[in-house]
């Protein structure tokens, strides 16, 4: 040992290190892999965003095409017509639009459906369906990722910092939390109406963009929360103590040591945020911000079956498909969760 | 293991401490039920007739007050209420009402011509801030009383020579001042009560009213109980012991307590079952005084489409272009009629002028020539804004798509929240923005003083001298067939220039049991709480089955 | 003791502060949205609007408002209703709140057995039938949105097979679907939450330690594991029981409760400045007092975690 120099330990160190690394992220894959309904539901989830992305492509009727002699109509079978027309995607640009196009080289003005029946103005539901799932993945994405990384950063410095810093910065997310959101949205509505030109020529922030974050700013509360708890349990553990001793800067027990603790947690909570990200679009859509008609969602299609259930009558597939598109996706989506958090908690490794 | 017990004797005390609550919240709400159970869409805003405006609010204090007359609710002419006669005299301008006599409040006190005075008066004053004021602004310096320019009452048209003698003196003719008199805001109120508690004479236990019924007990957003009131001068003639009103706001929700047996009467069912209600011999839509509409901004910020929409052809081809028979048969499908005109139908001796029927090719050369002539070479993009709500929606989205099917024009859908819909709609920030008016009175002039210069609910930038002076010259008018026809002048005028896109007559949408006697289908959706009465026999029977 | 004194001292301080942040910020965000509480269908006239206006102060200069505001409140008054015009917002609220509390406890006992009993029970059988079952269920409780649940129910037990009232508020009976379609939510979070908590506690030393013991399994599971295992379901608990004792709109109106959910949407829809003040106000209080409850439970539960 008396031979080596500090040099040298710190390189064979290094090298351990490095080794270590790899294979700790080849097992999580190799986990991962193994953990067979989140191999499944991820295929699946995969499988639906192509589908929803390509939407545009497949001969489905226009989803905002109101045909009023055509209300009410349960789900059938197979059916195939013309009326199909491009001009009833107002508003279709862009890549979408271009897709448009090509569909319309492919199929010309066959229409199928409506496999999933009409609504109440005679517009196919399945295809409302498919382009909502655009909408309502997207929502969920980036909305959850904005909450994601804010809370996290935020729930974990002020677990780990604790006292002062930990108290004003929670009594931060008291407030956050007690201002009405309605308030904040209608604010934010006005604003955005008066300055609107400003605001797309020099931000590029469309209604859509100030949308996602409206919903991003309301979640990520909960998870600093959750995450500040997690962090406050952990950071008298041995391991946190150790690495202190060691003399690790703060950033470094933070997030080398404290946040990747959390991610079985975080993760469950992110599989839980996504429905409820989705749900309060549709009921911000309902206070006039967000998705606007003729774009359909998966939570406006939801609240659309309000009052579908009721004694005189019942539209099931009113209310049976969007909720079986959101609940498949959820679920699916929970089983990645467990997957993940199964394949990165070393704990779990022995069971 | 103290620490253990600690920790679940805290579990146990919190779980004790919710059930505790529950219980403690429950108790004291069991009830029995009334003769007569009927939902009615939402609390009231007050009890108080002075500073109200709305439905209902009129449906509870038809109950609890009564005015000089009361509308009868087969034909809404003014019969005695109050007041047992009335004069007009030559010039349209004095009415001479005589007060009953004998007549008391519910808490005994005798009745007398000196409390319409003092409440008329208390409804005139700046600091009630009655939001229907401008009902008495017909009377002479009512106007200027209100405003706060005249001091003195005694100046106001408005006399109580003796306890039984009640004289108004009206700034001009008013020829629809007597249906004035049976309107909620005009009801009197008890002076002694009202100074006693200026801030709760209205609660149960403190209410003295002089109409058909008493305040028994009122919860926020739970029930309001009424009872006979044994002072009430016709007390023969009501027949209901007890009324429970529950403000249900969900429509839903009403029907759900109506299909299972737990209120008789509810004054709106769901959107969505209406085509399966329509069998149903207990939903029987009729016409009523109401018309939905669009208005079109003349007073655009944005200047093409303020050239754009201010030709009159392209306001005449968006209206050409329109098929309301479609929007009645598939999207409100309850009973509505498409309208042509501003006025509903139903006022007798009133012709309504119309708007030409729907004409698509027509509507498509207008909307070419418009165009060519305003140097556009295709229409701008408009937006229909509405308030947030389904039904809304439903309408906004079929006038889009027959405006791009028949003209080619983009329209986009804008829906805010109540609060800032209104403050678009007042503030002219819109394109088209649906509306919608209720008559208050059986009269045209209630849907057509809208429309003059200043009006408080024109909202649509709309101003012709020409119209103000026909509704004005027609509203000085005694002769009742020659008034009309003036209105009808009017309405022709409106429609001519077209600032109003009318799309459909509104109709009821109640339910109402069969055992329900004394309901009367009518123009106004009145139905005095005074005149209904339960057939037991028939309840019975039918319940049996 | 005197350690548990001090700790809530300073967070009630924080608590007046906090309300007084909020109280400020939602004045000022309420007065900046267009509309006001004399908005109507019905245009008022200028004139009418004026007199409105000055009947309840709302002519004077904001920042006199807002003091005026500020020290009726501060003097547990919190002033007449627009809307709701014979009874303060005191009234309001406190006609309300039992009634939310009544609906929302029931639905936090819901929530509590079902959730953790389904947690639990998936967390043991893990990978298995049942557990996959709960977490489906759970997973439906969560993406359906409530008035789905709410209408199944009602056709189910109120149309089909009449043993529940329709709606209203009366005895226990009228509570028993709201409370569950208020609760279902949560149930299903909890049960998530509780499952995750346990799997990563029963992998831990202690367990290990008191199973070799020799302690039984139902000793090991319901009291060692359970212990560690709520944590996360208890930092959940804060917000969520400050929201289900306020109550849900959508749940309010489906079962016609007059609880006071109905009054935090509505009254900012209306802009019935005061009501919504009050409704702000009491949430924040809520909260507040929820987060202190469960910062306490914390130190009950894990020994390690300090107050302070």
């Amino acid at each position: 040992m008396e031979g080596r120099g500090p040099e040298e330990l710190e390189r064979l160190l290094e090298e351990a290190r490095k080794v270590r690394g790899n294979s700790l992220w080849k097992d999580a894959m190799r986990r991962f892999r193994r953990h067979g309904a989140a191999r499944f539901a991820l295929r699946f989830l995969l499988a639906l965003s192509f589908l929803c992305l390509f939407t545009p492509l497949l001969p489905f009727a226009p989803p905002a095409r109101v045909r009023l002699s055509e209300q009410f109509q349960p789900p059938k079978a197979v059916f195939v017509r013309h009326g199909w027309s491009r001009g009833d995607y107002p508003g279709a640009s862009g890549l979408t639009g271009r897709m448009l196009d090509l569909r319309e080289r492919i199929f010309g003005d066959l229409e199928f459906g409506p496999w999933m029946g009409t609504d109440s103005k005679g517009r196919c539901l399945m295809s409302r369906i498919l382009w909502g799932g655009r909408v309502s993945l997207m929502v969920g994405l980036v909305a959850t990722l904005v909450s994601l990384i804010v809370g996290v950063v935020y729930g974990a410095l002020s677990g780990f910092l604790g006292g002062f810093w930990d108290d004003l910065m929670m009594r931060i997310v008291d407030v956050l939390y007690a201002v009405p959101f309605i308030f904040v949205v209608i604010f934010l509505i006005t604003v955005i109406r008066e300055n609107q030109e400003v605001l797309e020529a020099t931000f590029g922030l469309t209604r859509m963009g100030v949308f996602f974050l409206v919903i991003g700013l309301v979640y990520w509360l909960t998870m600093a929360r959750v995450v500040r708890g997690q962090v406050l349990s952990l950071k008298n553990r041995e391991f946190i103590e150790a690495a202190r001793v060691l003399g690790a800067s703060t950033p470094r027990i933070l997030f080398r040591h404290l946040v990747p603790n959390v991610v079985s947690v975080v993760l469950v909570y992110l599989t839980l945020t996504i429905p409820r990200v989705m749900l309060f679009e549709a009921f911000l859509s309902f206070l006039g911000l967000g998705v606007e008609a003729p774009d359909v969602s998966w939570g406006m299609l939801a609240a659309d079956g309000l009052g579908a259930v009721n004694p005189v009558r019942v539209y099931w597939w009113f209310v049976l498909f969007p909720s079986l598109a959101l609940g498949a996706t959820l679920l699916a989506l929970n089983f990645v969760g467990d997957g993940l958090r199964d394949a990165l908690d070393p704990r779990l490794r022995e069971r | 293991m103290r620490r253990d017990r600690n920790r679940n004797l805290f579990g146990v005390a919190l779980l004790g401490l919710l059930f505790a609550g529950a219980g403690l919240a429950l108790s004291g709400a069991g009830h029995d039920r009334a003769d007569l159970t009927f939902t009615n869409g939402t609390e009231p805003q007050s009890l108080d007739p002075a500073v109200v405006s709305g439905v209902p609010e009129g449906r509870i204090l038809r109950g609890l007050f009564e005015g000089l007359t009361t509308p009868d609710p087969r034909t809404l002419e003014p019969r005695p209420g109050m007041a047992e006669s009335w004069e007009v005299s030559e010039d349209g301008r004095t009415y001479t009402f005589h007060i009953r006599k004998g007549m008391s409040w519910s808490d005994g006190s005798p009745f007398t011509s000196a409390d319409f005075l003092w409440s008329w008066k208390r409804f005139l004053k700046p600091e009630t801030a009655a939001k229907y004021a401008q009902l008495l602004w017909y009377v002479e310096n009512g106007k200027a009383y209100f405003e706060g320019r005249l001091k003195d009452f005694r100046k106001v048209g408005i006399k109580a020579p003796d306890p039984y003698t009640f004289v108004v003196r009206l700034e001009r003719p008013a020829a629809f001042f007597l249906a004035l008199t049976s309107f909620y805001p005009l009801f009197p109120v008890h002076r002694a009560s009202v100074e006693a508690h200026p801030r709760s004479w209205h609660r149960p236990g403190r209410l003295v009213c002089n109409g058909p019924f008493v305040l028994a007990e009122r919860r926020i957003r739970d029930r309001i109980r009424l009872l006979r009131n044994e002072r009430y001068w016709d007390r023969e003639h009501v027949r209901l012991e007890s009324i429970d009103i529950l403000p249900v706001e969900d429509s839903g929700t009403a029907l759900n307590l109506y299909m299972t047996g737990m209120v008789d009467w509810i004054t709106d069912v769901p959107n969505h079952v209406v085509r399966d209600l329509m069998s149903r011999p207990d939903f029987n839509p009729v016409l009523y005084f109401g018309t939905y509409f669009y208005r079109i901004n003349l007073k655009n910020k944005d200047p093409v489409k303020r050239r754009f929409l201010g030709d009159r052809r392209v306001r005449l081809a968006l209206s050409l272009a329109m098929d309301r028979a479609e929007i009645c048969e598939r999207v409100t499908r309850s009973g509505q009629k498409p309208a042509f005109g501003i006025v509903p139908p139903g006022v007798p001796g009133y012709e309504p002028a119309r708007l030409p029927g729907p004409d698509p090719a027509r509507a498509r050369a207008l909307m070419r020539e418009a165009l060519s002539e305003l140097g556009m070479d295709s229409p701008p993009t408009l937006t229909i804004l509405y308030n947030t709500s389904e039904a809304h929606k439903d309408i906004a989205e079929v006038l889009q798509s027959q405006w791009r099917k028949v003209l080619g024009l983009n329209v986009r859908l804008e829906n805010q929240e109540w609060g800032t819909y209104l403050d678009s709609q007042k503030t002219l920030s819109y394109d088209l923005c649906r509306a919608a008016w209720i008559g208050d009175y059986l009269d045209p002039n209630t849907f057509l003083d809208l429309w003059m210069a200043g009006s408080g609910n024109n909202n649509t930038g709309y101003e012709d001298p020409a119209f103000d002076a026909l509704v004005e010259k027609a509203n000085a008018t005694l002769d009742r067939k020659r008034r009309m026809a003036l209105l009808h002048e009017a309405e022709a005028k409106v429609l001519h220039d077209l600032p109003i896109l009318p799309i459909y007559t509104y109709a009821t949408r109640y339910m109402v049991r069969p055992w329900v006697k004394g309901f009367h289908p009518n123009a106004l959706n009145l139905h005095p709480l005074k005149d209904l009465w339960i057939d037991e026999e028939l309840r019975r029977r039918m319940r049996a089955r | 003791m005197p350690h548990l004194l001090g700790f809530l001292a300073k967070r009630l301080f924080w608590m007046a502060a906090t309300l007084w942040v909020v109280f400020t910020v939602s004045f000022f965000l309420m007065r900046s949205i267009p509309g006001g509480p004399y908005s109507n269908e019905r245009n008022l006239p200028p004139e009418i609007e004026r007199k409105f206006m000055e009947k309840f102060g709302l002519d004077k200069p904001l920042a006199e408002q807002y003091f005026e505001h500020l020290s009726r409140t501060l003097r547990g008054d919190l002033g007449p209703s627009f809307k709701l015009a014979d009874y303060g917002v005191n009234r309001v609220l406190a006609e309300g709140l039992p009634k939310s509390a009544a609906l929302g406890s029931l639905a936090l006992v819901f929530a509590l057995v079902l959730g953790l009993v389904a947690g639990l029970v998936s967390a043991v059988r893990r990978g298995g039938w049942l557990d996959h079952g709960l977490m489906v269920l759970a997973t439906v409780g969560i993406a359906l949105p409530n008035f789905v649940i709410a209408a199944v129910l009602i056709l189910i037990f109120v149309i089909t097979w009449p043993v529940l009232p329709a709606a209203g508020w009366g005895g226990a009976r009228n509570l028993l679907l709201p409370a569950f379609c208020l609760g279902a939510p949560f149930a299903a979070y909890i049960a998530r939450l509780t499952r995750t908590g346990m799997l990563e506690v029963l992998g831990q030393d202690y367990i290990r330690t008191a199973r070799a013991k020799g302690l039984s399994e139902a000793r090991v599971l319901l009291v060692h594991a359970l212990k560690g295992g709520l944590l996360p379901v208890v930092s959940f608990l804060g917000p969520a029981v400050a929201g289900i004792l306020t109550g849900s709109l959508v749940i309010e109106k489906i079962f016609f409760i007059p609880g006071i959910g109905t009054h935090f949407v509505q009254s900012a829809l209306n802009r019935d400045y005061t009501l919504a003040m009050g409704c702000v106000l009491l949430y924040t209080a809520l909260v507040y007092l929820m987060n202190l409850l469960v910062d306490v439970c914390y130190t009950v539960l894990d020994p390690r975690v300090r107050l302070d």
